[in-house]
């Protein structure tokens, strides 16, 4: 939990933007983990089945009828976070928020893969298998999402 | 962001230091909080989640139904096909299935290594199947009608009104085709069987696993051990009490297990079926104390699994 929790922790939350919601859906994860622990085949790393564990509590949480009904507030708080006076680190700072945005600013098709890809530093392969779809599929989502990210931080950072 | 892996980093550090700085962090709070959710959901729906199918067919792995898939399927098919025709040919030929009109026409099965297990037939021989039935107190029946039942499907094999098939072959009309073509139905495929004439075969591990601990612990003697396929070498005056057949398989292999229990003898003939000489099968004769307690024995072992 505290090697791989933050992995899945940002995971969930790229997918329901909501701090609160995240944190729930980090113990869903854990809790299926640990009593499916004897599935894990090995065939991959810990770190790819919590991942695909991860995304695939987080769609099943955003299809349910609660999510329907009720969408989490998206507010950015890079305002609260800025709170040091050190020019560098705001810049930074800001530069990080930048990039969040951008990503989260991805139709889903595109996020969850440069999530995975680019945060999760899971392979094309891994990545695939993840979200059910051919690994064809996933490089062309990432040339596409690179393409959007760099339009949308050109010139920014 | 000259190249990919720049942007790769710098999306990567830069998301993590964004979730950091909003806080969205695993905190020990959260771990406390999920260790207590963990205990506390002991219980509950801890299943996978939907998407998961890998999982899901590694669990269904873990049932008791053998499936065959693919290119095993097939290939078990085939070998199934050739192993059973090899058993009902070779133990037909033994209860004069092949009936010769003259003398001249004998029948020899010549293996090498197994020079008292020969078939010979040189006696003008009428006997049939179901001959063999009726001698054995088995109602009569027609041998050009004979039919096997053929098992298969999601239960226990033995439980007739689950799974026997309305599909029935006929008894000379053994062909690989037949039984490849069943096995690739895409259904558990568990054998054939004889069950009225006390003759089962067995394509279930368990099953076959107990059968063999209660063999270990049958009172018998080993008379000899012969290299070569013989699933049947007792003399024309025994009478068979019970014949199993059982195979288990995986892509390298497709092990046989032939069981033969007369009244005082035991027959065991083992190898892999997937070899193509009969050399690479073994055969060995027991002497058996009470064949008719032993076959009774493995047949309630049958009836309770």
């Amino acid at each position: 939990m505290r090697q791989y929790g933050n992995d899945v922790l940002r995971t969930a939350y790229s997918y329901v933007k909501d701090r609160d919601a995240a944190e729930d859906l980090f113990q869903e994860v854990f809790i299926k983990a640990h009593y499916n622990m004897d599935k894990f085949r090995g065939d991959c790393s810990i770190k790819s089945w919590l991942i695909r564990i991860t995304i695939n509590v987080c769609k099943d949480y955003l299809k349910s009828a609660y999510q329907k009904r009720v969408v989490p507030m998206m507010e950015f708080e890079e305002d609260a976070i800025v709170s040091d006076n050190d020019y560098e680190e705001v810049e930074n700072a800001d530069r990080n928020a930048q990039i969040r945005r951008a990503v989260e600013s991805l139709p889903e098709n595109y996020r969850e893969v440069v999530v995975s890809v680019y945060f999760n530093e899971q392979s094309v392969a891994e990545t695939a298998k993840a979200l059910n779809v051919a690994e064809g599929t996933v490089k062309s989502r990432l040339s596409r999402a690179r393409d959007m990210l760099k339009n949308k931080l050109e010139g920014r950072i | 962001m000259e190249n990919n892996s720049d942007l790769e980093k710098v999306i990567h550090d830069g998301l993590d230091a964004s979730w950091e700085d909003l806080g969205i962090s695993v905190s020990e709070d959260l771990i406390a909080r999920t260790m207590k959710a963990i205990e506390e959901r002991r219980d509950g729906d801890n299943s996978l989640p939907e998407g998961m199918n890998e999982e899901k067919a590694d669990a269904d792995k873990k049932a008791r139904i053998i499936k065959i898939s693919g290119f095993v399927k097939y290939a078990a098919g085939i070998a199934a096909a050739l192993l059973v025709g090899l058993v009902i040919g070779v133990g037909a030929a033994r209860n004069g299935m092949f009936v010769r009109k003259s003398a001249d026409s004998a029948m020899s099965y010549n293996m090498a290594a197994a020079p008292e297990s020969n078939y010979n037939s040189t006696e003008t021989s009428t006997e049939t199947v179901s001959d063999m039935a009726t001698e054995e107190g088995i109602p009569g029946e027609d041998n050009e009608d004979s039919a096997m039942d053929f098992y298969y499907g999601e239960g226990d094999m033995l439980e007739d009104s689950k799974l026997r098939s309305a599909m029935s072959i006929d008894t000379n009309g053994i062909a690989g085709d037949t039984v490849a073509e069943a096995a690739e139905t895409g259904r558990t495929f568990y054998g054939y069987a004889y069950p009225d004439r006390n003759y089962y075969l067995i394509e279930d591990q368990e099953l076959e696993g107990l059968i063999t601990e209660y063999l270990k612990t049958v009172d018998k003697n080993l008379v000899s051990s012969v290299s070569g396929f013989a699933n049947y070498t007792g003399s024309d005056e025994e009478k068979t009490l019970l014949k199993l057949s059982m195979w288990n398989h995986d892509e390298q292999s497709f092990m046989l297990s032939d069981y033969v229990i007369c009244e005082n003898k035991l027959y065991h003939t083992y190898g892999n079926a997937f070899s193509s000489s009969f050399t690479d099968y073994n055969t060995e004769e027991y002497s058996l104390a009470d064949g008719a307690a032993v076959a009774e024995q493995i047949l309630e072992i049958i009836r309770i699994y």
